[in-house]
């Protein structure tokens, strides 16, 4: 490599590490929450969504609302209910 | 001067890791400690939906949650009814190897990509088909590698990512390539839009990293590097303010965009597959991940806790979607089939 070359690629090195410090420049100045104020609002979120699937928060779903059963198809072709594993509750109705 | 600029870029690295490090002064599950766990959990496999004869590689509820888009290995393109478990299309694809599909807004056209390196928006609609009509509306040419993921923007655009790197918005009228999105060292194996803001997308890669994307900018705006292997789902919580993601170092992990760090890591001594798909449960409560062993795990996002494991496939559980109205749950597998689950 002749002294030209090493001197463009030089050059070059030198404009990517100038482009990641305005990168870095950037993400160093973003705007950031402590993570005890993120999680918070990400556990109010989660607890003031209505979620049929935490039916021990929302209850369950009011039979006028399931639409499996207005289809009259509710279970007809497997109907296991899986449970919450630490309470071993699997049944087959 | 390269040795100048070289030390000011280690110098700010130091000073964001720091400001970070002070920043985190807790996890989600410490935080959540106070809240109930949950307990009394079901769900109800409501059907068993066979008619594909290959891997199921993707599927997706429309937006009014009543009908499932599938897509195989074997070359097409299911529709099914979800309360009844009917067939009510079946699109025949140009190329059998498909890995993703996805629904329009409005139910009217579904997109699938895969190893041809291209994205295809096909008609939905069955009267529309015979009346003619051709089923391909449009083909989005313009990767180097297979199509991983691709989501529809609305109803006039598709965002794809791709085993050459990259990501790329396209018009759905013209066919053509708006923007490229070129940041990740590695394949790009997920992608997610931001509820909340459109403008905003998230991709996840086989270099570990899940990066997010503005529209508006072309830019990479946020960079995310805890996993220790690929990244093969990423999903922004319901919120829009936190993304989960699930990797084949096992682990699914949650990391919040506003405080710049990971909240969260799903993950237990027994689990030694890796995660596949991830989908959050409508108020974010519950993780769903589809694993390499066939299980889908429930985890507790808040808690941290596994609230269930359901283990109904033979093979790799591909993909897992809950539907927006929070009832319906679809793990799609390599097994063939496809299951809906409801929390009825």
């Amino acid at each position: 490599m002749n002294a030209a070359q090493q001197d463009s690629l030089n050059d070059l090195r030198l404009k990517r590490i100038l482009q990641l410090n305005e990168r870095l420049k950037e993400e160093l100045n973003r705007e950031r929450i402590h993570s005890s104020e993120a999680a918070e609002a990400l556990i109010n979120y989660a607890q003031e969504t209505r979620d049929y699937a935490v039916s021990c928060v929302w209850g369950p779903l009011q039979s006028e609302y399931d639409p499996f059963l207005k289809q009259g198809t509710s279970g007809k072709t497997h109907g296991k209910l899986h449970g919450a594993e630490n309470t071993g509750c699997c049944v087959i109705c | 001067m390269l040795k100048t600029v070289r030390e000011e870029c280690e110098a700010l690295r130091t000073q964001i890791v720091a400001v970070k490090s002070s920043l985190f002064d807790i996890t989600l599950p410490d935080a959540a400690r106070q809240v109930k766990p949950i307990t009394d959990f079901r769900l109800k496999q409501q059907h068993t939906l066979r008619g594909h004869r290959g891997k199921v590689y993707s599927c997706e509820f429309s937006h009014d949650n009543k009908l499932l888009a599938s897509v195989a290995q074997d070359g097409f393109i299911i529709i099914w009814d979800v309360y009844t478990s009917n067939k009510v299309d079946v699109i025949p694809l140009a190329n059998s190897w498909v890995l993703t599909c996805t629904y329009s807004p409005s139910g009217r056209f579904v997109a699938s990509g895969g190893l041809d390196n291209a994205c295809t928006v096909y008609r939905v609609n069955t009267a529309s088909h015979a009346s003619g009509n051709p089923r391909a509306l449009c083909t989005f040419k313009g990767h180097a590698g297979y199509v991983s993921a691709c989501k529809f923007r609305g109803e006039n655009q598709v965002i794809t990512s791709s085993g050459d790197l990259t990501c790329m918005l396209w018009d759905v009228n013209s066919g053509k390539k708006l923007q490229e999105f070129i940041g990740h060292l590695g394949a790009i194996n997920s992608i997610s839009i931001n509820p909340q803001n459109s403008h905003i997308f998230s991709s996840s890669s086989c270099d570990g990293m899940v990066k997010l994307w503005d529209i508006r900018t072309n830019n990479c705006i946020q960079n995310f590097a805890s996993h220790q292997d690929d990244v093969n789902s990423v999903e922004f919580f319901p919120d829009g303010n936190a993304i989960g993601t699930g990797s084949d170092d096992t682990t699914c992990r949650l990391f919040d965009l506003r405080a710049d760090c990971q909240l969260s890591i799903f993950t237990s001594p027994n689990t030694v597959s890796g995660v596949s798909s991830i989908s959050f449960s409508r108020s974010g409560r519950l993780l769903f991940a589809g694993y390499e062993n066939g299980e889908c795990q429930v985890w507790d996002v808040l808690r941290g806790d596994r609230v269930s494991c359901l283990n109904e496939h033979s093979s790799k559980v591909s993909n897992v979607t809950v539907s927006s109205d929070g009832i319906c749950i679809s793990t799609a597998s390599w097994d063939s089939t496809i299951k809906i689950w409801s929390t009825t």
